[in-house]
Protein backbone atom coordinates (compact mmCIF):
# COMPACT_ATOMS: atom_id res chain seq x y z
CA UNK A 1 0.00 0.00 0.00
CA UNK A 2 0.96 3.45 -0.71
CA UNK A 3 1.43 6.10 2.17
CA UNK A 4 2.63 9.75 2.01
CA UNK A 5 5.96 10.53 4.01
CA UNK A 6 7.05 13.54 4.71
CA UNK A 7 5.77 14.58 1.45
CA UNK A 8 7.24 11.57 -0.54
CA UNK A 9 4.76 8.75 -1.91
CA UNK A 10 6.25 5.58 -0.16
CA UNK A 11 4.98 2.01 -0.37
CA UNK A 12 4.70 -0.35 3.20
CA UNK A 13 3.50 -3.27 3.37
CA UNK A 14 -0.42 -3.80 5.03
CA UNK A 15 -0.67 -3.51 8.99
CA UNK A 16 2.59 -1.57 9.21
CA UNK A 17 2.98 0.47 12.37
CA UNK A 18 4.36 4.32 12.59
CA UNK A 19 7.60 2.45 14.65
CA UNK A 20 7.75 -0.18 12.29
CA UNK A 21 7.38 2.63 9.13
CA UNK A 22 10.40 4.64 10.84
CA UNK A 23 12.65 1.72 11.02
CA UNK A 24 11.91 1.36 7.51
CA UNK A 25 13.10 4.01 5.81
CA UNK A 26 15.91 4.33 8.42
CA UNK A 27 14.44 7.73 10.42
CA UNK A 28 15.93 7.73 13.99
CA UNK A 29 12.78 7.23 16.51
CA UNK A 30 13.95 9.18 19.35
CA UNK A 31 13.29 12.54 19.14
CA UNK A 32 10.76 13.01 16.45
CA UNK A 33 7.46 13.63 16.41
CA UNK A 34 4.51 12.30 14.05
CA UNK A 35 1.55 13.70 12.73
CA UNK A 36 -0.80 11.30 10.98
CA UNK A 37 -3.31 13.18 8.60
CA UNK A 38 -2.55 16.53 10.31
CA UNK A 39 -2.76 15.18 14.27
CA UNK A 40 0.02 14.18 15.69
CA UNK A 41 0.13 11.21 17.35
CA UNK A 42 1.40 10.86 21.04
CA UNK A 43 4.79 8.92 20.84
CA UNK A 44 3.38 6.17 23.58
CA UNK A 45 1.28 5.50 20.71
CA UNK A 46 3.72 4.52 17.85
CA UNK A 47 4.15 0.95 18.56
CA UNK A 48 0.47 0.30 18.24
CA UNK A 49 -1.38 2.56 15.11
CA UNK A 50 -1.55 0.80 12.45
CA UNK A 51 -0.79 3.14 9.08
CA UNK A 52 -3.37 2.64 6.44
CA UNK A 53 -3.59 3.16 2.31
CA UNK A 54 -3.71 7.19 1.14
CA UNK A 55 -2.41 8.22 5.18
CA UNK A 56 -0.02 11.25 4.87
CA UNK A 57 2.60 11.07 7.49
CA UNK A 58 4.63 14.27 8.39
CA UNK A 59 7.39 12.84 10.63
CA UNK A 60 9.67 15.90 12.13
CA UNK A 61 13.03 16.00 14.14
CA UNK A 62 15.35 18.76 15.53
CA UNK A 63 17.96 20.29 12.77
CA UNK A 64 20.23 23.04 13.33
CA UNK A 65 18.57 26.58 13.82
CA UNK A 66 19.10 29.68 15.93
CA UNK B 1 29.21 37.03 42.56
CA UNK B 2 26.20 36.86 40.50
CA UNK B 3 22.82 35.18 40.43
CA UNK B 4 21.65 32.37 38.27
CA UNK B 5 19.47 33.64 35.20
CA UNK B 6 15.87 32.03 36.13
CA UNK B 7 14.06 31.25 32.88
CA UNK B 8 10.71 29.25 34.72
CA UNK B 9 11.64 26.69 36.50
CA UNK B 10 14.57 26.29 35.24
CA UNK B 11 18.24 28.02 36.37
CA UNK B 12 21.39 29.02 34.54
CA UNK B 13 24.94 30.09 35.35
CA UNK B 14 25.74 31.18 31.55
CA UNK B 15 23.37 34.02 30.16
CA UNK B 16 24.46 33.18 26.53
CA UNK B 17 21.61 31.31 24.29
CA UNK B 18 23.46 29.89 21.44
CA UNK B 19 21.73 28.43 18.45
CA UNK B 20 23.08 25.27 16.15
CA UNK B 21 22.66 26.22 12.92
CA UNK B 22 24.87 27.37 9.57
CA UNK B 23 28.32 26.31 11.06
CA UNK B 24 30.65 25.26 8.66
CA UNK B 25 30.41 21.15 10.37
CA UNK B 26 28.58 19.79 12.79
CA UNK B 27 32.00 19.18 14.72
CA UNK B 28 32.99 22.93 14.49
CA UNK B 29 29.00 23.57 15.93
CA UNK B 30 30.22 21.41 18.82
CA UNK B 31 33.45 23.05 19.48
CA UNK B 32 32.28 26.32 19.50
CA UNK B 33 29.34 25.59 21.81
CA UNK B 34 31.52 23.90 24.30
CA UNK B 35 33.71 27.41 23.95
CA UNK B 36 31.16 29.44 24.18
CA UNK B 37 30.19 28.11 27.75
CA UNK B 38 26.25 28.27 26.55
CA UNK B 39 23.76 25.81 28.46
CA UNK B 40 20.65 26.86 26.43
CA UNK B 41 20.81 25.86 22.81
CA UNK B 42 18.18 25.94 20.32
CA UNK B 43 17.69 24.22 17.70
CA UNK B 44 14.84 24.08 14.89
CA UNK B 45 12.15 21.72 13.85
CA UNK B 46 12.32 20.37 10.22
CA UNK B 47 11.01 17.27 8.33
CA UNK B 48 13.11 14.19 9.20
CA UNK B 49 15.08 13.05 6.42
CA UNK B 50 14.11 9.75 4.76
CA UNK B 51 17.43 7.14 5.07
CA UNK B 52 19.79 9.95 7.02
CA UNK B 53 21.80 8.40 9.95
CA UNK B 54 23.45 11.17 10.96
CA UNK B 55 21.68 13.73 13.65
CA UNK B 56 22.12 16.90 14.73
CA UNK B 57 22.09 14.77 18.22
CA UNK B 58 25.39 13.05 17.51
CA UNK B 59 26.92 15.94 18.08
CA UNK B 60 25.06 17.31 21.04
CA UNK B 61 25.03 15.96 24.60
CA UNK B 62 21.02 16.57 25.41
CA UNK B 63 22.30 15.73 29.10
CA UNK B 64 24.40 18.89 29.23
CA UNK B 65 22.45 21.23 27.28
CA UNK B 66 18.82 22.56 27.98
CA UNK B 67 17.34 22.42 24.01
CA UNK B 68 14.99 25.45 23.60
CA UNK B 69 13.52 24.40 20.31
CA UNK B 70 12.47 27.56 17.78
CA UNK B 71 9.23 28.19 15.71
CA UNK B 72 11.48 29.73 12.98
CA UNK B 73 10.09 29.74 9.61
CA UNK B 74 6.75 30.21 10.52
CA UNK B 75 4.42 33.46 9.15
CA UNK B 76 1.42 32.87 11.22
CA UNK B 77 0.24 31.73 15.00
CA UNK B 78 -1.33 28.69 13.96
CA UNK B 79 2.07 27.48 12.37
CA UNK B 80 3.95 28.32 14.95
CA UNK B 81 1.55 26.59 17.67
CA UNK B 82 2.10 23.51 15.41
CA UNK B 83 5.53 23.66 15.23
CA UNK B 84 5.61 24.21 19.06
CA UNK B 85 3.46 21.48 19.52
CA UNK B 86 5.40 18.75 17.62
CA UNK B 87 8.35 20.30 19.33
CA UNK B 88 6.73 19.42 22.44
CA UNK B 89 6.03 15.90 21.59
CA UNK B 90 9.87 14.76 20.79
CA UNK B 91 9.95 14.94 24.35
CA UNK B 92 13.20 16.81 25.22
CA UNK B 93 11.44 20.21 26.02
CA UNK B 94 8.62 22.24 27.10
CA UNK B 95 10.30 25.45 26.48
CA UNK B 96 9.47 27.07 22.89
CA UNK B 97 11.01 29.71 21.85
CA UNK B 98 7.91 31.64 19.86
CA UNK B 99 9.26 33.29 16.43
CA UNK B 100 6.53 34.62 14.26
CA UNK B 101 7.94 36.06 11.10
CA UNK B 102 6.07 39.07 9.13
CA UNK B 103 7.80 38.46 5.93
CA UNK B 104 10.87 36.92 4.19
CA UNK B 105 12.79 39.82 2.82
CA UNK B 106 13.03 41.48 6.29
CA UNK B 107 12.32 38.51 8.61
CA UNK B 108 11.21 40.95 11.18
CA UNK B 109 8.10 39.48 13.82
CA UNK B 110 4.45 40.01 13.00
CA UNK B 111 3.81 41.14 16.05
CA UNK B 112 -0.39 40.41 15.86
CA UNK B 113 0.19 36.73 15.15
CA UNK B 114 2.92 36.41 18.04
CA UNK B 115 0.94 37.90 20.79
CA UNK B 116 -1.92 35.43 19.72
CA UNK B 117 0.29 32.50 19.25
CA UNK B 118 1.42 33.55 22.85
CA UNK B 119 -1.44 33.46 24.57
CA UNK B 120 -2.35 30.55 23.29
CA UNK B 121 0.69 28.33 24.28
CA UNK B 122 0.91 29.96 27.67
CA UNK B 123 -2.77 28.73 28.14
CA UNK B 124 -0.95 25.30 27.35
CA UNK B 125 1.35 25.15 29.88
CA UNK B 126 4.90 26.14 27.55
CA UNK B 127 7.16 28.04 29.11
CA UNK B 128 7.37 30.45 26.04
CA UNK B 129 10.55 32.47 25.28
CA UNK B 130 9.13 35.38 22.85
CA UNK B 131 11.30 36.72 20.01
CA UNK B 132 10.04 40.11 19.05
CA UNK B 133 10.88 43.50 17.75
CA UNK B 134 12.36 46.30 19.90
CA UNK B 135 8.63 47.63 20.25
CA UNK B 136 8.49 48.49 24.15
CA UNK B 137 4.52 48.21 23.89
CA UNK B 138 4.53 44.82 22.30
CA UNK B 139 7.05 43.30 25.01
CA UNK B 140 4.86 44.62 27.37
CA UNK B 141 1.64 42.91 25.79
CA UNK B 142 3.89 39.83 25.38
CA UNK B 143 4.80 40.19 29.16
CA UNK B 144 1.31 40.72 30.19
CA UNK B 145 -0.18 37.73 27.95
CA UNK B 146 2.15 35.33 30.41
CA UNK B 147 5.90 35.22 28.28
CA UNK B 148 8.42 33.58 30.53
CA UNK B 149 10.79 35.72 29.04
CA UNK B 150 10.44 38.24 25.94
CA UNK B 151 13.44 38.52 23.45
CA UNK B 152 13.55 41.61 21.39
CA UNK B 153 15.71 41.56 18.81
CA UNK B 154 19.64 43.96 18.67
CA UNK B 155 18.52 44.33 14.80
CA UNK B 156 17.55 41.96 11.72
CA UNK B 157 17.98 38.52 12.47
CA UNK B 158 21.50 37.72 10.80
CA UNK B 159 22.46 41.06 10.35
CA UNK B 160 25.28 41.47 12.29
CA UNK B 161 24.42 45.13 12.98
CA UNK B 162 24.08 44.93 16.63
CA UNK B 163 21.62 46.90 19.11
CA UNK B 164 20.26 49.54 16.49
CA UNK B 165 18.04 51.07 19.35
CA UNK B 166 19.22 51.01 22.56
CA UNK B 167 17.21 53.22 24.01
CA UNK B 168 13.88 51.12 23.16
CA UNK B 169 16.03 48.39 25.09
CA UNK B 170 16.44 50.54 28.13
CA UNK B 171 12.41 51.35 28.10
CA UNK B 172 11.67 47.57 27.61
CA UNK B 173 13.97 46.87 30.39
CA UNK B 174 12.34 49.66 32.62
CA UNK B 175 9.02 48.17 32.60
CA UNK B 176 9.84 44.30 32.76
CA UNK B 177 9.68 42.31 35.56
CA UNK B 178 10.59 39.26 33.40
CA UNK B 179 14.01 38.32 32.12
CA UNK B 180 15.20 40.66 28.70
CA UNK B 181 17.13 38.48 26.18
CA UNK B 182 18.25 40.59 23.23
CA UNK B 183 17.56 37.86 20.44
CA UNK B 184 19.26 38.10 16.96
CA UNK B 185 21.43 40.87 15.13
CA UNK B 186 24.58 40.23 17.29
CA UNK B 187 27.79 40.98 14.72
CA UNK B 188 30.39 40.73 17.38
CA UNK B 189 31.67 40.68 20.90
CA UNK B 190 31.03 44.56 21.35
CA UNK B 191 27.06 44.14 20.69
CA UNK B 192 27.11 41.23 23.25
CA UNK B 193 28.82 43.65 26.01
CA UNK B 194 26.25 46.28 25.12
CA UNK B 195 23.06 44.15 25.56
CA UNK B 196 24.69 43.26 28.79
CA UNK B 197 25.74 46.39 30.05
CA UNK B 198 22.21 47.75 29.52
CA UNK B 199 20.40 45.55 31.68
CA UNK B 200 19.31 42.58 29.68
CA UNK B 201 19.51 39.35 31.33
CA UNK B 202 20.78 37.27 28.69
CA UNK B 203 21.78 37.29 25.07
CA UNK B 204 20.80 34.97 22.11
CA UNK B 205 22.77 34.55 19.24
CA UNK B 206 23.65 32.44 16.07
CA UNK B 207 25.28 33.97 13.14
CA UNK B 208 27.26 35.94 14.48
CA UNK B 209 29.34 32.76 15.92
CA UNK B 210 28.41 30.20 13.29
CA UNK B 211 29.51 32.57 10.42
CA UNK B 212 32.83 34.37 12.06
CA UNK B 213 35.79 32.90 10.51
CA UNK B 214 36.75 31.13 13.33
CA UNK B 215 33.63 29.93 14.90
CA UNK B 216 35.16 28.48 18.15
CA UNK B 217 37.24 31.64 18.94
CA UNK B 218 34.08 33.95 18.36
CA UNK B 219 32.38 31.62 20.46
CA UNK B 220 35.15 32.60 23.46
CA UNK B 221 35.26 36.06 22.63
CA UNK B 222 31.07 36.13 22.76
CA UNK B 223 31.17 34.47 26.29
CA UNK B 224 33.71 36.59 28.33
CA UNK B 225 31.90 39.66 26.50
CA UNK B 226 28.34 38.56 28.04
CA UNK B 227 30.55 37.84 31.32
CA UNK B 228 32.20 41.35 31.12
CA UNK B 229 29.09 42.91 30.12
CA UNK B 230 26.81 41.84 33.15
CA UNK B 231 29.87 42.37 35.52
CA UNK B 232 29.98 46.10 34.08
CA UNK B 233 25.81 46.19 34.63
CA UNK B 234 26.64 45.06 38.24
CA UNK B 235 29.29 47.39 39.14
CA UNK B 236 27.16 50.34 37.97
CA UNK B 237 29.19 52.37 35.80
CA UNK B 238 30.31 56.24 35.95
CA UNK B 239 27.90 58.66 34.51
CA UNK B 240 29.41 60.26 31.29
CA UNK B 241 30.43 63.64 32.06
CA UNK B 242 31.17 66.54 29.25
CA UNK B 243 34.25 67.67 30.60
CA UNK B 244 37.61 66.24 31.98
CA UNK B 245 38.05 64.72 35.62
CA UNK B 246 41.37 64.50 37.27
CA UNK B 247 42.54 60.95 37.91
CA UNK B 248 45.09 61.99 40.51
CA UNK B 249 44.98 64.20 43.74
CA UNK B 250 44.87 68.26 42.23
CA UNK B 251 46.86 69.31 45.16
CA UNK B 252 50.06 68.79 47.60
CA UNK B 253 52.44 68.74 44.43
Amino acid sequence: MRITLNGEIKECPAGTTIEKLLELYTIDKHRTAVELNAQIIPRKEHSSRIVKDTDVLEVVTFVGGG
Amino acid sequence: MDKKLKIGSREFTSRLFVGTGKYPTLDIMAKALEASGAEVITVAVRRAKINESESLFDYIDTNKYTILPNTAGCYSADEAIRVAHLARETGLSDMIKLEVLGDERTLLPDPIDTLKATKVLVNEGFTVLVYTSDDPIVAKKLEDAGATCVMPAGSPIGSGQGILNRNNIRIILESAKIPIIVDAGVGTASDVAMAMELGCEGVLLNTGIAHAKDPVKMAIAMKLACEAGRFAYLAGRIPKRLYAKASSPEKDF
